[in-house]
């Protein structure tokens, strides 16, 4: 289903609760958001390939930092996933450069740091920080390089047009949750001021 | 098929059978390297051998792989020769005033009747605190180790045996959960009889083939004239 479709349709069953519609597309979205993490949440709490769906490709650089660090910037906000990869699927190189990563914790890196283990292979770790990716080692040879990563980005982040695909057997559940959050709040506090500055519609 | 593999290679077709998280990845490889240690040492020692040059010091520092001694020798008329073990050696650094060895001469090695051992020329002794292999004999010649490797040369690209790839999946996914105390008994137990299935197999290969033992039937043969 495109973003912008689901949207409609959450605001349309709104109706039953506010008559007036006057949730912003932003705070719908920002429950929809709530509601497809939530749901998402429990049904992958075991297998999580099934966030691949979920995931967008995104193209940033590596960069290295005043200690050296080298890191990347996320492109997009992520989804926190109780995996050690949290929302980063995947990290690759946009060009074939044979540059491979894998995801660690990041107590792991001082752990493995000059053990042998870093060097029987070429694969890069990296651990998915606040606000940034940062890799282990030395990656001067690759610095400004592209890095390709598939983010599992929150339904806000999608594009009006993206296809947004709701998990499988979830659709009313969506709904339902975004009801269910609706419902402990005031009304009066879901509206969005700043479209509607008088707000005293209800 | 390729009969050989690269540990980072294996450890991947082990996440993937397994449908373990990439996240392993570290973790695994560090388990396999320690899977090949163990299995070296105690399943499948095949024996390495690297030739080293011998100077005036006659000390030999260990290689960096080299987990058990097996033997250290010459090359004479093609043959490997060993040297004989001698615990009363003193190491050269030592010595005091510059004493001499009284082993320092010369004889030409040699076996052949009312000779025990055979082999008396060249002595060694092992100092395992520092890792060295002290030879007494003349004249001074390039030496021949033999020792089991931990398999793993951190310096270089590592492939193991296809073979291995069971045991070391085997070893990895018992060391998981052998101090986890919330893992119950019954599947660490099914966990360790996995691995040591596995450890069987490998040891199955090191049986002589077919040819071997027929050839120590062979030998066993004596040929006597036709009557």
């Amino acid at each position: 289903m495109k973003k912008y479709a689901l949207r409609e349709s959450v605001q349309h069953a709104l109706l039953q609760h506010d008559k007036t519609n006057k949730y912003d597309d932003r705070v719908v979205d920002s429950f929809i958001t709530m509601a497809t993490n939530t749901i998402m949440g429990q049904l992958f709490r075991r297998d999580h390939s099934n966030y691949d769906l979920y995931a967008k490709t995104f193209d940033t650089t590596i960069e290295k930092d005043e200690s050296d660090i080298y890191y990347s910037i996320y492109p997009a906000p992520i989804v926190q996933t109780i995996e050690v990869r949290n929302g980063v699927r995947r990290i690759n190189t946009s060009k074939n450069t044979g540059l491979e990563f894998a995801p660690v914790r990041g107590d792991e890196i001082s752990l493995i740091e000059g053990l042998d283990v870093t060097m029987l292979s070429d694969i890069i770790p990296y651990v998915p920080e606040r606000d940034r990716v940062r890799y282990m080692g030395n990656l001067s040879q690759h610095e400004g390089k592209t890095v390709r990563m598939d983010l599992v980005v929150p339904f806000s982040e999608y594009e009006d047009n993206d296809e947004y695909y709701i998990p499988g057997g979830s659709d009313l559940e969506v709904i339902e949750v975004v009801f269910q959050i609706l419902q402990q709040i005031p009304l009066r506090d879901k509206l969005n001021n700043e479209r509607d500055p008088h707000g005293s519609s209800n | 098929m390729e009969a050989v593999i690269k540990l980072s290679d294996a450890v991947k077709q082990i996440l993937h059978e397994t449908d373990r998280p990439t996240s392993n990845f570290f973790k695994y490889l560090q388990l396999a390297s320690r899977a090949i240690l163990e299995i070296r040492t105690h399943i499948v020692t095949y024996p390495k051998q690297v030739t080293i040059p011998m100077d005036e010091k006659r000390t030999i520092s260990f290689p960096d792989d080299m987990v058990r001694f097996i033997s250290i020798g010459a090359a004479i008329d093609g043959k490997l020769w060993t040297y004989t073990y001698r615990d009363e050696i003193i190491m050269e650094e030592d010595l005091e005033g510059g004493a001499k060895h009284e082993m320092d001469t010369y004889e030409p090695p040699y076996s052949g009747a009312a000779v025990r051992g055979g082999k008396n020329t060249h002595y060694y002794k092992i100092d395992y605190d520092n890792r060295l292999i002290y030879v007494m004999g003349f004249p001074v010649q390039d030496v021949i180790l033999t020792y089991t490797s931990t398999g793993i040369d951190v310096h270089d690209t590592v492939y193991i045996p296809q073979e291995m790839v069971g045991a070391i999946k085997a070893y990895i996914m018992w060391e998981e959960i052998k101090y986890n105390p919330d893992v119950a008994d019954n599947y660490r137990h099914r966990m360790e009889y996995y691995f040591h299935q596995q450890r069987r197999l490998l040891a199955s290969l090191k049986q002589p083939t077919l040819d071997q033992w027929a050839d120590a039937l062979r030998k066993s043969y004596t040929r006597i004239y036709k009557r």
